[in-house]
């Protein structure tokens, strides 16, 4: 499989007027490869949806990518702006973002909301944007008179397939959901997971899942990143995490996973809190938790190395 | 101390004029016993918090009774109700919107032991670093004069949680405490709330988090009770259809995954 999206060394910094710079992805690089379905998960904070929006370029100030590269099918996008940009954001990279209730306009109709992604792109009649705009939403499981109604008639979920058929309007080969089911309720949010893989495998685009929750995400990628304290700490198939998580960071967090329905069951937390990413750092940023800490540790960040950024469990 | 919940019923307007009523609860009894913790689990809209909200006096039933250590608590007024809530608190799902953000902690902490338990100035200040040491903020003076938004989520909730036993009640209302914290603070918060020895309604849609803290489980749907039993019962052995479903939307990784080198 080839590379759909590089990112290269990204570093992004959030830098308030007369705040500190806050320092929210540091040396990121990363492959997407086409047709796949990654999983991104970390703790509030550690810069994941930060790092997705540098990915589809909707950094916003303070926000900005301060360097490194992010190749989109051989285009640096960081370099693009105006009409080249909105060109590859048809059949190229989108974002769902977390609430679907705040995504949509709640004084249009969900038609008006595909007229609009649509005429944005191309010049498109108002029968064949109906045409298209049910076959959308019969892709996301809503009826067809799910187009006559307003966002606040919609459920969580509903307004939530909405969105992801909007964004399918356009062809991207590239989806990157953050956190989207997250406002939702449980048994929804395992329902809109799974018309999500359904929708990756039949129509084929590259998925990026942004998420906290660390077994959703096992459950639904190929591949999980663990991002701790804005760099990437582990890269691995989701199977191999499972069994043989490499990060000590990645280990606690499953630690503070169990099945409720087993015979014994003990969930630990992570003591500690991550560090403050507007003081630079020396050594590993997990250091001060870990419990496999040596003195080596404090002298250099660890990089990312056969899928695991430490010197400890790294070395096996 | 128990609370006795007896045939309880509540029914809202809907939302336009003409809707059908929507019923919220509908003819729920359960008990909880003095030191229990009972774990109340139902999806968003099962009526959940609305039987918190009538436990608590907030809001009452339109039919059956609500008992706590033999006062009908569905009966009160005025000043029954204030010493009613001294010994019934709440801990909130969202810490952040729960404290004032220009309170220091020890002034939140401050203020019930005042109003409720009547408390000197002295006294409070010495049972303000109790409970801090209580929720497990120490070094208290860290602590004490720092401001919600100086706190990270899971401190924050522990001040809620220390706000709720300053009165010394007893019975805590926790309504998805946990839920918006990061997973590696749950542990800690659930910890705290099942060892405080107060009776405690847990309210979630969390099996795993209901497993860990409550002795009992009582599963809500659509305003009705339809499984109750120990909590390891009924999640090993459900027999309600509606405890499957939810028990299958769990994600499926940690179930009988064998994991090497666990810390």
């Amino acid at each position: 499989m080839t590379a759909l999206l590089a990112a290269e060394d990204v570093n992004v910094v959030y830098q308030p007027s007369g705040g500190a710079v806050v320092h929210s992805v540091r040396d990121v690089s990363l492959t997407l490869r086409a047709g796949e379905f990654v999983g991104l998960v970390g703790e509030s904070g550690c810069g994941k949806s930060t790092l997705g929006y540098a990915l589809t370029r909707m950094l916003r100030p303070p926000g900005r990518l301060e360097s490194g590269r992010v190749v989109f099918d051989g285009t640096d996008i960081a370099a693009l702006s105006g009409d080249a940009l909105r060109r590859l954001r048809q059949g190229g990279f989108s974002l769902v973002l977390q609430s679907g209730m705040n995504a949509l306009n709640p004084v249009r109709t969900v038609e008006n909301h595909f007229v609009d992604v649509f005429r944005a792109h191309r010049r498109m009649a108002r029968s064949a944007v109906r045409t298209r705009a049910v076959e959308l939403l019969t892709r996301v499981h809503l009826p067809p008179d799910t187009l006559g109604r307003y966002p606040h008639e919609l459920s969580g979920g509903m307004r939530q397939r909405v969105v992801i058929a909007l964004v399918l309007a356009l062809e991207p080969r590239l989806v990157v959901f953050d956190e989207p089911t997250t406002a939702l309720d449980v048994l929804v949010q395992k329902a809109v997971i799974e018309t999500v893989k359904e929708l990756q495998r039949d129509v084929g685009f590259t998925a990026l899942l942004i998420s906290h929750d660390l077994g959703m995400v096992l459950e639904s990628a190929d591949r999980v990143l663990v991002m701790y304290a804005g760099r990437i700490v582990e890269d691995q198939p989701a199977a191999a995490m499972i069994r043989h998580p490499k990060h000590p960071y990645t280990r606690a967090l499953l630690d503070c996973y169990a099945d409720p329905r087993a015979a014994e069951v003990r969930i630990s937390g992570i003591p500690g809190s991550p560090p403050d990413l507007s003081v630079p750092s020396h050594g590993c940023s997990y250091a001060s938790r870990c419990p496999l800490v040596e003195t080596g540790c404090r002298v250099a960040e660890p990089p990312l190395a056969d899928g695991v950024a430490c010197y400890v469990t790294g070395r096996a | 101390m128990s609370l006795v919940v007896e045939g309880v019923t509540k029914r809202y307007p809907g939302r336009r004029r003409g809707d059908r009523l929507v019923t919220a609860a509908d003819d729920v009894s359960f008990t909880i016993e003095p030191g229990e913790s009972v774990a109340l689990v139902g999806q968003s809209g099962s009526g959940k918090s609305t039987l918190a909200r009538m436990v608590t006096g907030m809001e009452r039933p339109d039919a059956g009774t609500i008992t706590f250590a033999g006062t009908r608590v569905d009966r009160l007024r005025h000043k029954e109700l204030r010493a009613y809530r001294r010994r019934v608190q709440m801990v909130f799902q969202d810490p952040y919107a729960a404290l004032n953000p220009l309170h220091t902690v020890r002034y939140t902490l401050t203020r019930p032991l005042v109003n409720h338990l009547g408390l000197s100035e002295r006294d409070a200040h010495r049972r303000v670093d109790e409970l801090l040491g209580t929720v497990g903020l120490t070094p208290v003076a860290q602590y004490a004069d720092k401001l919600p938004h100086q706190l990270s989520g899971g401190q924050r909730q522990r001040v809620v949680v220390a706000r709720a036993l300053a009165p010394e009640p007893e019975l805590l209302v926790a309504d998805e405490p946990v839920s918006m914290l990061d997973v590696s603070l749950r542990a800690g918060v659930l910890d705290l709330l099942s060892g405080t020895g107060v009776s405690l309604l847990y309210i979630t849609h969390d099996l795993l988090s209901a497993r860990v803290v409550a002795d009992r489980m009582l599963v809500l749907h659509s305003g009705r009770i339809v499984e109750h039993g120990p909590t390891v019962d009924v999640l090993r052995h459900p027999r309600d259809d509606y405890t499957r479903a939810l028990l299958d939307a769990l994600p499926t990784p940690f179930a009988n995954a064998e994991r090497g080198g666990t810390t």
